[in-house]
Formats: structure tokens, sequence, C-alpha cells
């Protein structure tokens, strides 16, 4: 799982002790996997990680194009600052 | 809340480890107290016990949570019952956000199910993170099959895939 990634967004949901995170991953390397296989993909990526955090949730495991259909449905940004 | 933006590429991550960080030593030492007896688990309906052999302390060293015989125990497990679910905590009192999301899925469907409160037993809690090749709990088994965390049970509830297997589990 790496060069072809397209964009990945992290949000601590922890509150402050980094133990607990949020990702959206959109990446063409879903193309053609079940959830189950995609979030497989992103554990086996963090398996080092995953060893310090308490709780890791997969908002959003998509293909670029299932990114750009979710985009043109919802008109508002995912997430602002 | 905080965003942390990344580089693109392999998933690179850097958590904060200030408070977070448990020493393998005191894990070990737990594992050791849960197996200085026969450890029992029950879950919340009768039909379920799981026990795990007490493991050699030798072994601790690089061993598998995994052995044969609890792999034995949990294919019999989640295959003779229709929707096993692994929890933390039991499905009248979970004890966690994640495990409670997919309790309160199984209930308003309807949908009769085991649940075993992983919290009992440290083996058992090692041993099905092999089992299923997942990190974390809940875990939702579905006519024998792993079906997914708490973030597949959620997708799978809202566009009704979920509903649609465990029609055709109960059926079969």
């Amino acid at each position: 799982m790496c060069s072809s990634k397209r964009s990945v967004e992290i949000i601590d949901t922890s509150g402050g002790c980094g133990a607990s995170f949020a990702v959206e991953i959109v990446s063409d390397q879903f193309e053609g996997k079940r959830l189950l296989e995609r979030h497989r993909m992103v554990n086996t990526a963090l398996a080092e990680e995953m060893k310090d955090i308490h709780a890791l949730s997969i908002k959003k495991a998509v293909t670029p194009t299932q990114w750009q259909q979710q985009q043109e449905s919802t008109n508002t940004p995912l997430t602002s600052q | 809340m905080m965003i942390m933006s990344l580089a693109i590429g392999g998933i690179s991550f850097a958590p904060n480890k200030n408070k977070t960080t448990t020493s393998s030593s005191s894990s070990a030492s737990q594992l050791l107290l849960h197996n200085s007896s026969s450890n029992r688990l029950r879950s919340s309906s009768s039909s379920v016990t799981i026990t795990t052999r007490r493991i050699r302390s030798s072994s601790l060293r690089c061993f598998s949570a995994l052995n044969p015989q609890l792999k034995i125990t949990l294919d019999k497990v989640t295959t003779s019952n229709k929707v096993v679910l692994f929890m933390k905590g039991t499905k009248d009192f979970p004890q966690c956000g994640f495990s409670n999301t997919i309790v309160q899925i199984l209930k308003s469907l309807n949908v009769p199910f085991e649940s075993v409160n992983i919290l009992e037993n440290e083996l058992l809690r090692q041993g099905l993170k092999e089992y299923s090749s997942w990190p974390t709990f809940p875990q939702l088994y579905i006519d024998g099959e792993f079906f997914g965390g708490c973030d597949i049970t959620v997708e799978a509830y809202k566009n009704g895939e979920l509903q649609e297997l465990l029609e055709k589990a109960m059926c079969s």
C-alpha cells in the first residue's frame, strides 16, 4: 500500500491523548475490493502503529471515482477548520 | 479536534504516545495471572463456553496467542451460531462505544445473536486478533465468517447489505 495513494485525512478523536483516530482514505488501490479487504489493507499498513492506538475508525475507504460521486452528491465539505 | 495532514505516499503516522504506552511486561504478567488457573469464560447465554488452556511461561517469549485448541474452539463458536459478536462487555452491558453500536444495530434488526466478552479473557482477546486477522474489537461473525468491525457493520447497515446478509443467514 504505497505510491498510488491519493488522499488521506486523519482526525484525532482522542481529545488529546493521541490514541484515537478517524481516517478517511481515497485510493485507487481500493478499486475492485470489498470494504472488508480495504479495511484490512489499512490495518496492515498501520500494524505497527495500531499497538499504540486505542481506537481507529476508518470512516471512508473509497476509490477516486467513488470519492468524486460522493463529492457531487454532497455539496457540504466533509470537514472544515 | 485536531486535523493532521499527511504526506501522500505510505501512511506515516505519529500518534502522541505520552499517555498511552502500555508496557509489554505488564501485559505479560497479566497473561500469566490469567493462565495460572484454568480460565473459563461464559457468554451471555450459557451455550457458549470458551476454555483456554494454561500456557507455559517459557513459551510467552514469542508465543502466538492462537493455539490450536483455541482455534478449534473459535471455529466451533463461530459456526454453531449464526451471528456472534466478540465485544467489550456484554450485550446487556457494553463497555465500549463501538461494541455498543453493533449491539444496538443487531437489536434494532431483531437478530438473535451470541455475544462473547473478550475483556474477560486476555488470551482469547489476543488469539481472536490473529484468528480474524483483525486488530480491534468488536468483531462480528455472520454464518461462520468474519464480517467486520464497527465501521464496516455501520456502513453495511446504512446501505442495506447487512440486513440482506442477516436474512440469508437466518434462513440458511
